[in-house]
């Protein structure tokens, strides 16, 4: 394992990714569930190349001055997460509670994120209210794409109207579904042309969407699990924070593997998730993923959310 | 009365004759040119064997030797220089020379802080800040970490202390253009939602019901600030 000095956040890479893909911790199994690739999605289907999703795009040379920036501003959507809260502090992350549902967490989690940096009160979501219905209250994977279309048709209730981790079906109730469309996705950034399981968007337009403040459905075949883009990370410049398990430095090499810093695609860039495993787990439920790691398989980015209480 | 007579006498006697070429007539004090439209060109004094340009990045420009010609750029302010540099091959002598000019692109900046047009309904002070979701990744990021920063002493910082608490928060808000605000809880930030704007992104702020500010949101969090100061203290 590897870990931010800094902010004590693991480390994902590539030569550790193996014990965070449904790992037990403090004797619970974390689940992930994005579903393998389906019947209908085989082998050789999905679109390696991203259609065009017209985001203007931020010159990836402006990439680490613009992180250093937002560091010092505090104007990362990790650096909002911790005002938007109850109270004006931090949002607590979601909790799958074991089960397969990563896949509708994800995509609460970016539009708890949007609507802090609108400056929206405070609504704590239940993604169990998205996964329940579309799985028939199965305990069953999904992708990320799928819980966003969900929200953005039907929208997402909050504790009040479907208690976190509930699974019960008295949940559905007129209540419940005029509360949920309080919170709909209104628009998000996604190749709409193609089904859900091949939604992508380039390592680029990932990069200056959350540069931009728009948190990203990020789903990953080699964790099978979705999560929650919120910064962008340049590791590049943290060769003295990156510290090994034992808490030394790494070493030059080491660094270089953990960042992959000559990887074509990310170089040396990481990604920070917000993932759905409670606040205990890494640091305040965020982490890092780095190289090919870092490189989602499936991604949306949140556009604009109903503007609601 | 006798010199008062003479002077009307001859001002009768003169016939006014319409000028044919208008008078040159010289501005002196704080103007700025703005540019609305494009293409420009930015064009050097000619003469020089070789020409640099330089501007910003979130420029779109090409340049043909002393001509630069600018297809786009961000709202704002913008700076284009240019270096020049003339060989003497017989004196084996370089001559630099140097130039820059500094124009406004959109509207023209802000004067600073004012009476509103039309503050809103609701006691203390409600902003709100609007933005073009489909042009936020081209927000220069001077512009974008007025949205963004969270450090003490930033925009979000102030309004979260300074604005009035409707529906347990601070009455302030950072939204998209074009959205649904019809069931937000805050009336006041809806009433300024729902006010014209002329471009985007647009700060919107009201205070007391009784004064209020709108207008172009400024290219950084300082002159921001100074804005909301005005009417936040």
């Amino acid at each position: 394992m590897a870990y931010l000095h800094t902010t004590g956040e693991v480390i994902i890479h590539e030569g550790n990714y193996r014990q965070f893909v449904n790992p037990t911790i403090d004797g619970e199994t974390k689940r992930c569930g994005t579903v393998p690739r389906p019947a209908t999605h085989p082998v050789g289907c999905y679109t390696w190349a991203p259609k065009a999703v017209d985001i203007p795009l931020i010159p990836s040379g402006e990439y680490a001055a613009r992180i250093t920036d937002r560091i010092a501003q505090k104007a990362q959507l990790s650096d909002i997460r911790m005002t938007g809260g109850p109270g004006g502090g931090m949002i607590p992350s979601r909790d799958q509670n074991g089960k397969g549902y990563c896949w509708a967490h994800s995509g609460v989690s970016a539009v708890l994120l949007w609507r802090a940096f609108t400056g929206m009160p405070y609504a704590d979501l239940s993604a169990y209210s998205i996964a329940c219905p579309i799985k028939n209250f199965a305990d069953e994977g999904g992708w990320g794409a799928q819980g966003v279309d969900w929200q953005v048709k039907n929208g997402c209730a909050t504790s009040a109207t479907w208690p976190q981790q509930s699974m019960s079906r008295s949940n559905v109730t007129n209540a419940e579904k005029a509360d949920a469309l309080q919170h709909v996705v209104t628009a998000q950034w996604a190749d709409l042309s193609v089904g859900e399981y091949d939604r992508k968007l380039t390592f680029d337009q990932l990069v200056t969407l959350l540069l931009s403040d728009c948190p990203c459905v990020t789903d990953f075949n080699w964790w099978s699990h979705s999560v929650c883009g919120a910064d962008p990370v340049n590791g590049a410049g943290l060769f003295s924070l990156t510290r090994r398990e034992d808490g030394k430095l790494a070493t030059l090499q080491e660094f270089e593997a953990i960042w992959d810093v000559s990887n074509p695609v990310t170089a040396g860039l990481g990604l920070r998730i917000w993932n759905s495993w409670g606040d205990s787990w890494s640091q305040q439920g965020m982490g890092v993923l780095t190289g090919n790691k870092a490189t989602p398989d499936s991604c949306v980015g949140l556009r604009s959310v109903k503007l609601a209480a | 009365m006798r010199p008062f007579a003479t002077t009307l006498t001859l001002f009768c006697l003169i016939v006014p004759v319409r000028a044919q070429a208008p008078a040159p007539l010289v501005i002196d004090g704080n103007t700025v040119t703005v540019v609305q439209s494009f293409p420009l060109t930015v064009t050097a004094p000619k003469g020089s064997d070789a020409y640099f340009w330089s501007y910003p990045s979130s420029v779109t420009a090409s340049e043909v030797d002393n001509v630069l010609t600018v297809k786009a750029a961000p709202v704002g302010k913008l700076t284009i220089r240019v270096k020049m540099l003339v060989v003497d091959w017989k004196a084996q002598k370089l001559t630099w020379t140097q130039g820059a000019t500094t124009f406004q692109v959109g509207t023209a900046p802000n004067p600073g802080p004012g009476p509103g047009p039309a503050p809103v309904p609701g006691a203390g002070l409600h902003v709100l800040i609007v933005y073009d979701s489909a042009k936020q990744s081209s927000m220069p990021a001077a512009q974008l970490s007025i949205i963004s920063s969270t450090a003490p002493g930033s925009v979000r910082d102030y309004m979260t202390k300074k604005c009035a608490q409707v529906a347990g928060k601070a009455d302030w808000a950072i939204w998209p253009d074009g959205g649904d605000a019809s069931s937000y809880p805050s009336a006041p930030l809806k009433a300024m939602y729902g006010r014209p704007r002329q471009q985007l992104p647009w700060l919107v702020i009201s205070k007391d019901g009784s004064s209020g500010y709108e207008g172009p949101l400024p290219a950084d969090p300082a002159a921001t600030l100074a804005i909301l100061q005005k009417y936040g203290g």
